[in-house]
């Protein structure tokens, strides 16, 4: 088995066949990185922006990357390395200045916030990327750990905190 | 962990995206292309001007005119690269290819690949294809090839080297001692043993003369720890760091990163430094007359090189090149939004005195000869940023 296809074994939605037309692909997999990314991020607005820019790198060399075994594993991980890359940056914006307020209005919430969803929130993006990868996703520690830049271990130790963090917030919420 | 699982899906399920997605990419991605042309006239000239005024000059005395030579199984003019149809040569003037090693339906067999210093060999690593797409689905491990034929060298391993300055191929493979690093002549087929260990040797790398190999060895008496040698064939190794638990045992070599192929073993262009990239300990430089080694960064990067001055390195960071000085210092950050597309054919002629892995996933990175421009690979394409 080739690392593409462990990774496609690992994406729950469909895997898009390789003549697929990128508009295809995009139909087919765009709802799914996005809910996925609104969990890392806790921003829709800049879960979208990811979700664009990684597949906007696909489209970049489609006719390549259609051939591909596994287009989906490509994306993403080409997500994943963006969102390391935008939340170094974040980090570095926040010492200079107040981060902006998400703009609401290109994305629709489709209900209030839970007190899971206050959990997730209150997490630092590495810990909430952790948990997404390894248990929603279900990469593993090592895998996670590429897409990351980090070690397994520290894979292993962000997804226990926030594992803790929500299992608190559904006993407050079943109280 | 099922219960979390749920509990994400349900979070997940929250989110809902509005309509006109696709809409919305195409429109941003139109604005970006429009900066992109903007930005790549200033580098294409930044190139150009490079090229003709420092760069021409040693790119003519690598290259010189050669007669047709049919005993080269990569011509004048030609580049190794993974292609449509396989590994091919092909012509970076006309575009035309010829293929070397097909699979045709899979997309990864060929996990590595370069030519020897004269092109009259080719290497490469393949998997063991499990698909019916070629001759190569029962083969996965080393093959030299030339114009004559190819032979299949040991299976399964990924570690070896075309010395800078001979026919010479440095390899690792499986001994009944343990893993034995040698050199194979292909005109003569003759191979030679260099050393043998008990342990495995995850990284090798001939010195820039030719004259000495380094490589990463598990010690013998405590196989959890690694060493670095050097050794000059024929002569006794010579170990240059104490050992150390360089790599963790559930991300070392073999990972996905390492998989994706790229120097994790380099020396600097003097010849007097090595530079590894470790899972623990980070990118670590090694001085080879063994008076302690640095750590340069505290991260594991999936790729680096040397720059030509040797003074500093390079490495990609989540999209980003960062250059961090040699002996250590601060990481200066390049913002990947200030590069351009670069002819890859370029950047190839850059890498390729480096071993040429396929890169699956981008990430690969090279310095221009001139040190003004660094090339890294993002996805199948290769863009460059300015230094300094």
């Amino acid at each position: 088995m080739t690392e593409g296809s462990v990774i496609a074994s690992k994406i729950p939605a469909g895997v898009a066949s390789t003549d697929a037309s990128f508009e295809d692909f995009f139909e087919s997999e765009h709802r799914t990185l996005f809910r996925r990314m609104c969990l890392i991020t806790d921003t829709p607005s800049e879960a979208e922006e990811l979700m664009q820019d990684a597949f906007m790198k696909l489209w970049e060399r489609w006719d390549r990357i259609a051939a591909l075994e596994d287009p989906t594993g490509y994306l993403y991980r080409t997500a994943m390395n963006l969102f390391r890359k935008r939340y170094r940056h974040a980090v570095v914006a926040a010492r200079r200045s107040f981060r902006a307020e998400p703009q609401a209005d290109c994305v629709a919430l489709v209900e209030a916030r839970t007190e899971v969803s206050e959990a997730l929130a209150s997490l630092p993006p590495r810990q909430r990327a952790a948990v997404v990868l390894t248990d929603l996703i279900g990469f593993s520690s090592d895998e996670a750990a590429a897409m990351l830049g980090v070690r397994p271990g520290t894979i292993r130790s962000l997804a226990s905190q926030a594992r803790s963090a929500i299992r608190g917030s559904q006993k407050a919420e079943g109280s | 962990m099922r219960d979390m699982h749920d509990v994400l899906e349900r979070e997940s399920a929250r989110y809902a995206i509005r309509s006109g997605a696709f809409e919305r990419m195409s429109r941003r991605r139109d604005r970006k292309q429009r900066n992109q042309r903007i930005t790549a006239t200033i580098v294409g000239l930044t190139v150009a001007i490079g090229i003709a005024v420092v760069g021409s000059v040693a790119l003519r005395s690598e290259r010189e005119p050669q007669p047709a030579d049919e005993t080269r199984i990569i011509r004048e003019g030609e580049v190794l690269e993974f292609g449509d149809d396989g590994l091919v040569a092909t012509d970076t003037t006309t575009g035309d290819q010829r293929t070397l090693a097909r699979c045709q339906d899979c997309f990864f067999p060929f996990r590595k690949y370069s030519a020897s210093l004269d092109g009259r060999w080719i290497a490469y690593s393949s998997i063991t294809c499990h698909l019916s797409c070629g001759d190569e689905k029962r083969a996965g491990g080393i093959w030299v090839a030339g114009t004559a034929g190819r032979r299949i060298l040991v299976g399964g391993s990924w570690r070896w080297a075309w010395s800078p300055t001979t026919d010479q191929l440095a390899f690792t493979g499986d001994s009944e001692d343990g893993t034995e690093l040698a050199l194979f002549d292909p005109a003569s087929g003759d191979r030679t043993s260099v050393v043998t260990t008990r342990g495995g040797i995850p990284a090798l790398a001939w010195s820039p003369d030719g004259s000495t190999i380094a490589y990463v060895a598990n010690t013998r008496s405590e196989p959890s720890r690694s060493s670095v040698f050097v050794v000059r064939p024929g002569a006794t190794p010579m170990r240059i760091t104490e050992p150390s638990v360089l790599f963790s045992a559930s991300s070392g070599w073999g990972t996905l990163e390492a998989m994706n192929g790229f120097d994790e073993l380099a020396w600097s262009p003097d010849g007097t430094r090595l530079a590894l990239s470790t899972t623990r300990d980070g990118l670590i430089v090694i001085p080879i007359d063994g008076s302690g080694e640095r750590t340069v960064i505290d991260q594991h990067p999936a790729s680096f090189a040397w720059s030509p001055d040797g003074r500093q390195i390079a490495y990609g960071d989540a999209g980003d090149v960062v250059i961090v000085p040699a002996n250590g210092g601060t990481p200066v950050h390049i913002e990947s939004d200030a590069s351009s597309p670069i002819d890859r054919y370029l950047a190839e002629r850059w890498i390729q005195a480096r071993a040429n892995w396929f890169l699956s996933f981008g990430g690969g990175i090279v310095w221009s000869p001139d040190g003004t421009l660094i090339a890294f690979s993002e996805g199948l394409d290769w863009k460059a940023v300015p230094v300094g």
